[in-house]
């Protein structure tokens, strides 16, 4: 039932994998030999962009075809929910290289979109939760703000990367070779800063709607807490909170930062992977 | 004489060593002095800048034994052992030494090619040694065509255009750095031309707030008003000026790191992990090596810059191409001149000869002349000066252009003094001297005592 979703998102899929290619390319290969242009080859940027946007609107199209389809909310099962964060993430990715010409991010952000669709497109099978439950509205705006944050959380996990990257070269006055064009350490940070500071309000956001949906059901907010999948929330949410306060309250900069932003992938990681009790949606 | 060169620059000697043997400006005249100990050493230009330490030298010895005895006389004087340098200089003589200098004065040799400042560090170089008398004809002619080469590479090719220098290489690296520069502070740690040259290149590319301290407050101030900037003492440098800036350019003429990991350990702290870029372009540096390992610290010296500049090289080979010919016209004008040079004391004996002739003739003929005119007596010794130097013409044109062109099989000087019996001041053939000042100075040693350079 769901094939037309599945073969659009195959063909977005290719599109990502183009982009990826043309931004990891243009980044690293065709650097520009003068210091002074530092531009470099503008017409493969051109490509990956357009092939970028391909793959987005190819996923907005294989996401209403799966509603039309299912008469489901995309976050009803695994393949949907992940496909919607690979679509998350490359709009987000869009606008952060459109206004801070940051292919860079491109290409170390890129296969992680990649990798959720893969990941998406693997789970085809997974049983849909045909459960009032997900259909409510608070439950999908839970989750669609939690998706989003945790894309924002993956951009700035992306950007403290090419960082630490870029931090390295510097530091090894390896600037002159391959990766040129990274980006300047304060652009890095502020991307990364933007990220954090958009993506924390959207989880604070979906984690407040999850507890009032607890509240709602009246279950025992215990049998919330003993889920790992929701200690690891409330555990990135401290970690990028941390990150902010050190940022904005305390003045803190630079590379201990992007540490703790490398840090928060782990967490996120564990939203996604660790077998959750409660976020589990019966038939 | 022999032209020799001794030195190493920043291709063949690591930083550390060239900061050892590099000479302070004001220790010049002791070296010079020094090198006036050596009897074989006639004339002597030292050049030492950030990026080369070059002796140039002429005398009398073979090339070999000048060599020898300059690096023994870096040897003394910087109190290091031979062993420990002499694998990393390069020894030149002759026309390769002629050759380096002017490449070096048209900045092909520089760190950073087509940078307009080692210019006027040759010209320093040979002001110096001219004021202390260690620069005579030889050398300063070689280095006034340098000079000359140095000049029109600039005028006449695009070399130096658009190209990079220390401020281009800073404000490339920063942008690695910062994003804008519009908020950016640049800190400068004294005030030398380089780094003001450096500050300006970022002024241009938006930098608005420019902090300069200097131990002299006076030359800071003087710096910071060209700047648009602040001048502040040298002392708050490290209390605040380091905790603000972004940028700190330091070229300061410490004899040691002032910038180490342990005093700008507590100012990391208080910048709270703001990024700190520091161009070092001090010799002896200013940045301790270590001061990289602190983190959100970016420590660039005159090396890492070279490093840098590598490939920009190699996008600027057609340019290079004009300034080396440019380099090849100035050594074959120089040769010429030092060619000609050789029959310059025979030239002056046959203008000497001349001239006591038309004296000795004048002395006979005088007193029959009595009744003219002193009009008249005037007319006719002008008429005796224009039949002598008509005389003279075609032997002095023949003798110069035998020596420029090797065309004769003969030794036409020595035919000369032999065909019009002129027998004082022969000079030998390996030796020639310039009559006057010249034959004075080259049968001395160097002193320390000021001699006007040919022109």
């Amino acid at each position: 039932m769901i094939e037309p979703s599945i073969l659009i998102n195959e063909l977005a899929l290719i599109c990502y994998v183009v982009a990826a290619i043309c931004y990891g390319v243009s980044l690293v290969l065709l650097a520009p030999k003068a210091p002074s242009n530092a531009s470099g080859n503008t017409s493969l940027l051109f490509w990956a962009r357009v092939a970028l946007v391909s793959a987005i609107l190819l996923q907005l199209a294989a996401t209403g075809a799966w509603c039309v389809l299912t008469h489901l909310s995309p976050f009803a099962s695994k393949y949907g929910t992940l496909a919607v964060m690979a679509w998350t993430l490359a709009i987000l990715l869009l606008l952060f290289d459109l206004r801070l010409n940051l292919r860079a991010l491109g290409a170390a952000a890129l296969p992680i979109i990649i990798l959720f669709l893969v990941w998406g497109l693997l789970n085809t099978n997974s049983p849909l939760a045909k459960n009032k439950m997900i259909e409510t509205q608070i439950v999908s705006l839970h989750v669609m703000t939690i998706v989003a944050g945790i894309a924002l959380f993956v951009l700035a996990f992306a950007c403290a990367c090419l960082y630490l990257l870029q931090n390295r070269l510097l530091k090894a006055r390896r600037v002159a070779g391959p990766f040129r064009l990274l980006p300047p350490l304060a652009t890095l940070d502020r991307a990364a800063y933007l990220s954090v500071a958009y993506g924390l309000p959207l989880l604070t956001l979906g984690l407040a709607l999850g507890v009032a949906y607890i509240i709602h059901l009246s279950t025992s907010p215990l049998l919330w807490l003993e889920d790992p999948h929701n200690l690891a929330a409330f555990i990135t949410w401290f970690l990028y909170a941390f990150y902010l306060l050190a940022r904005l309250a305390f003045g803190w900069r630079g590379i201990r930062l992007q540490y703790v932003l490398v840090a928060g992938l782990p967490f996120l990681l564990i939203l996604y992977l660790l077998p959750s009790p409660t976020h589990h949606f019966p038939q | 004489m022999h032209i020799v060169l001794v030195g190493m620059n920043h291709q063949s000697a690591p930083l550390a060593l060239r900061e050892r043997l590099s000479y302070q400006k004001h220790a010049l005249p002791a070296a010079f002095k020094a090198l006036s100990t050596a009897s074989s050493v006639h004339e002597c230009v030292i050049l030492s800048t950030c990026n080369r330490v070059e002796v140039y030298a002429a005398g009398s010895v073979p090339p070999t034994q000048l060599c020898e005895e300059l690096i023994a006389h870096i040897s003394r004087f910087h109190n290091i052992p031979t062993t420990e340098f002499a694998s990393l200089l390069y020894r030149k003589t002759e026309e390769e030494a002629v050759h380096h200098l002017l490449r070096v004065a048209c900045s092909l040799d520089s760190m950073v090619i087509g940078e307009a400042q080692i210019l006027g560090q040759v010209r320093e170089a040979l002001r110096t040694a001219q004021s202390v008398g260690a620069a005579g004809p030889l050398l300063s002619r070689l280095f006034e065509h340098a000079l000359t080469a140095g000049k029109r590479v600039h005028t006449e090719t695009e070399i130096g255009r658009g190209g990079f220098s220390i401020g281009h290489v800073a404000v490339d690296l920063a942008s690695r750095i910062f994003d804008d520069f519009t908020h950016a502070q640049i800190l400068i740690l004294g005030a030398g031309k380089m780094s003001e040259l450096a500050a300006r290149h970022l002024i241009q590319n938006g930098v608005r707030f420019v902090v300069v301290a200097n131990r002299t407050y006076e030359r800071a101030r003087d710096m910071a008003e060209r700047l648009g900037g602040q001048a502040i003492h040298f002392e708050e440098a490290f209390e605040t000026g380091l905790v603000q800036a972004d940028i700190v350019i330091s070229s300061t003429a410490a004899p040691h790191p002032i910038l180490r990991k342990d005093n700008l350990l507590p100012i990391m702290r208080r910048r709270r992990g703001k990024p700190l870029f520091l161009i070092d372009i001090a010799l002896p540096r200013d940045v301790a090596e270590d001061v990289n390992d602190l983190d959100n610290v970016f420590v660039y010296n005159l090396d890492d810059l070279q490093a840098y500049l590598n490939e920009h090289i190699q996008n600027r080979e057609a340019e290079i191409h004009r300034a080396e010919a440019i380099v090849d016209e100035e050594r074959v004008r120089f040769l010429a001149w030092r060619k000609t040079r050789e029959v310059t004391p025979a030239i002056g004996a046959l203008r000497s000869h001349l001239e006591q002739i038309k004296e000795e003739y004048w002395q006979i003929f005088a007193p029959r002349l009595a009744h003219l005119t002193e009009k008249d007596r005037q007319t006719i010794r002008t008429m005796m000066d224009a039949i002598l130097d008509r005389v003279a013409k075609d032997p002095i044109q023949r003798l110069k252009t035998a020596a420029l062109e090797n065309t004769s099989d003969y030794d036409l000087p020595r035919a000369l003094y032999e065909l019009f019996g002129i027998t004082a001041a022969e000079p030998a053939s390996d030796q020639p001297t310039v009559p006057g000042v010249n034959a004075a100075h080259n049968e001395t040693t160097l002193s320390v005592t000021p001699a006007e350079p040919e022109r």
